[in-house]
């Protein structure tokens, strides 16, 4: 019986690896529009206005799913739309509405566009590997000295590999619903890690005081 | 008596929860000019919450006329027409087509970061395409031109003979650069820019510190043999040694001396800019400045309001539980609110500054808060309240680790959660032994 659920164990995660490996080499992650490459277009609109409703004119224009709206400038005074990309014809039909609605007489060419470049993934991870290779030898060696008795196989060797396939499991659910990575993707995968392991705690005092 | 007492005790810690609560989520009121001000310290937001400016640095394209000899050497441009007649004169790129490489792109990224990161800056975002364009996204403060003016040094540091221009030191031989304030007289400061040569500058400083000095002949006239110290190809120097200098070290005093401490920080930004652009290397391409915007916060109000209603909605949700499931699930639900006030007024008087991760750290700790508060109700075991509280204190163990580890971290991406998660624990602890023990009378 025992086998039979190492071996369901075992089963489960070599699926989830593979699953994850293939889904991430088929379908790499989608960066939201802020750290993806991107075009933020500036329009001085001349008069005071609210995020809204510049915000309602772009949905209806841009076909884009991510977009982000902010006022510019000292003066707030400036929209600034950063969408993933445009077309002429929709840049005029938001001079158009933007004449329409604010009563003004811009043409296209008063949009400014600036294209800015993707940040890298590395950028993104880079800030937390030191901290979370460091919290992570300390657990590790908190796990291996309070639970020695359970064996280290079972204590360390288990919680890494419980760890790391949640955190598979984290990567294979955002690949495969095709969410966004954005500013709290990190984050989430370390609190996902941390709750993990406090279940593993949880976990090995129950299996401690057994013994 | 007893039951009094108690009575008593619980009103009281009650009344003090209810305080807190006000307190944290409505704020202590003072009247200045006629307003109602709230006096509790203000939250203080990241990047993800707050202005931001976007600096954007193109590679120049542009060209620079150069000067050179008969032998072909380059010299400074001639003062008169009399002097150029052997000098001949080209436009020449600021930056080569040889220079314009991956690699270079990469090397100006990554001196541009430790720049940055050398000023102690938590939050910043660099991009850089195929082609060098780099966009920078900086917190929008008061320092926001000082930082945007360390990223446009390039950071040539040279020694020259003030005769020659032949040049006898330069970047390829410092070690580490920085900016210091001293007093000689125990009265006035002055910034001192501290440049440390590797062991190669540091004999050739030697030398120059023995050939660059005052002699007088014999007949009494002194001559004196000087160096300018120059960045970016301004001057910031021009002397000679008094005595041979072995240490590998130059000591320069930028600005003039001062007993006003706001005179000194400035004369300090300046070398501290000066110490960071050369300490870790000149930029292999030049930039300039194509623009520079301030984008305002991302944060609308009425998505606040909106966060703020499903925020009290769930809050509402998991006390009607704490009331449903238990008897003393009233009081104990509004403990765990009294403790969501307490930690936000930590917050705020901590400086945490809020971020998305410190806003998930928060909220895994009131969840925590909220689970050990139903182990504490449910308390099938008949366990004492302390028992449970260092059960649960021990469950936590890898969350207090990532919290102090992380605490420390220099980016606020990561230290920002750590201190969420660090506050939320020690006011856990704290919180539950005096308010929440107390409020439900377990011994």
């Amino acid at each position: 019986m025992k086998d039979m659920n190492k071996l369901k164990v075992i089963v489960v995660a070599a699926v989830l690896i593979v699953a994850a490996i293939i889904t991430v080499a088929v379908n790499p992650f989608k960066f939201n529009v802020n750290y993806s490459k991107n075009v933020r277009l500036e329009v001085y609109i001349e008069k005071d206005f609210e995020i809204n409703d510049i915000l309602s004119i772009v949905n209806s224009i841009y076909t884009n799913d991510d977009v982000i709206v902010r006022k510019a400038g000292a003066l707030e005074k400036t929209a600034s739309i950063t969408l993933r990309d445009f077309t002429e014809e929709q840049n005029e039909k938001l001079i158009s509405q933007l004449n329409e609605k604010y009563e003004l007489k811009l043409t296209s060419e008063d949009i400014e566009i600036y294209y800015n470049s993707n940040v890298k993934g590395r950028d993104l991870i880079k800030p937390y590997i030191v901290a979370t290779a460091i919290a992570g030898v300390l657990i590790l060696a908190f796990f291996g000295v309070r639970y020695r008795k359970i064996g280290l196989a079972k204590s360390v060797g288990g919680t890494i590999a419980v760890v790391c396939l949640t955190q598979l499991l984290y990567t294979f659910l955002i690949n495969i619903f095709g969410m966004y990575i954005n500013e709290a993707t990190i984050v989430v995968g370390i609190t996902i890690g941390i709750l993990c392991l406090m279940y593993l705690v949880a976990t090995f005092e129950k299996l401690k005081a057994k013994e | 008596m007893k039951i009094k007492k108690n009575s008593l005790k619980k009103v009281t810690i009650l009344l003090l929860i209810i305080v807190i609560i006000l307190i944290s989520f409505v704020g202590v009121y003072e009247k200045q000019l006629n307003k109602m001000v709230n006096t509790l310290p203000e939250y203080k937001f990241g990047m993800d919450f707050s202005d931001i400016r976007e600096v954007r640095l193109n590679v120049r394209e542009d060209t620079v006329t150069k000067y050179y000899d008969e032998n072909g050497n380059e010299v400074d441009m001639p003062d008169d027409e009399s002097e150029s007649t052997n000098i001949t004169s080209k436009e020449v790129p600021v930056n080569s087509e040889e220079k314009l490489t991956a690699e270079n792109f990469a090397k100006t990224k990554k001196i541009l970061e430790d720049r940055l990161d050398a000023l102690y800056i938590e939050e910043y975002q660099i991009r850089q395409d195929e082609n060098g364009y780099i966009v920078v996204e900086l917190p929008e403060n008061d320092d926001t031109d000082f930082y945007v003016e360390t990223l446009m040094f390039m950071g040539k540091f040279e020694i020259k003979d003030s005769e020659t221009n032949e040049v006898l030191l330069d970047n390829s031989n410092i070690s580490d650069a920085f900016a210091t304030t001293y007093s000689s007289d125990g009265k006035n400061m002055a910034a001192y820019l501290i440049i440390n040569f590797d062991q190669e500058g540091k004999q050739k400083f030697e030398d120059i510190t023995k050939t660059y000095i005052a002699t007088t002949d014999e007949e009494g006239n002194e001559t004196k043999k000087v160096v300018t110290v120059s960045i970016d190809d301004q001057t910031i120097a021009s002397t000679y040694f008094g005595k041979t200098m072995s240490n590998g070290q130059l000591q320069l005093k930028l600005g003039s001396e001062t007993t006003s401490s706001d005179t000194l920080l400035t004369y300090y930004r300046e070398t501290l800019m000066i110490a960071n652009s050369i300490r870790y290397g000149q930029l292999p391409i030049e930039y300039t400045v194509e623009n520079q915007e301030v984008l305002l916060s991302t944060v609308r109000q009425d998505v606040v309001q909106v966060l703020w209603i499903i925020g009290a909605v769930l809050i509402v949700i998991l006390v009607a539980y704490l009331i449903i499931r238990f008897n003393k699930g009233l009081l104990i639900g509004i403990s765990w609110i009294g403790f969501i006030g307490m930690f936000l007024l930590l917050i705020r008087y901590s400086n945490s500054v809020i971020t998305i991760n410190s806003i998930v750290g928060m909220v895994v700790i009131c969840i925590y808060q909220y689970v050990f508060l139903n182990a504490v109700l449910s308390n099938k075991q008949n366990r004492s309240f302390k028992e449970i509280l260092a059960k649960y204190s021990i469950y936590a163990i890898p969350l207090y680790i990532i919290a102090v580890i992380f605490t420390f971290a220099s980016k606020l991406a990561v230290n920002s959660f750590g201190m969420a998660l660090f506050w939320g624990s020690a006011i856990m602890a704290v919180y539950n032994l005096l308010i929440t023990k107390n409020l439900i009378d377990e011994k």
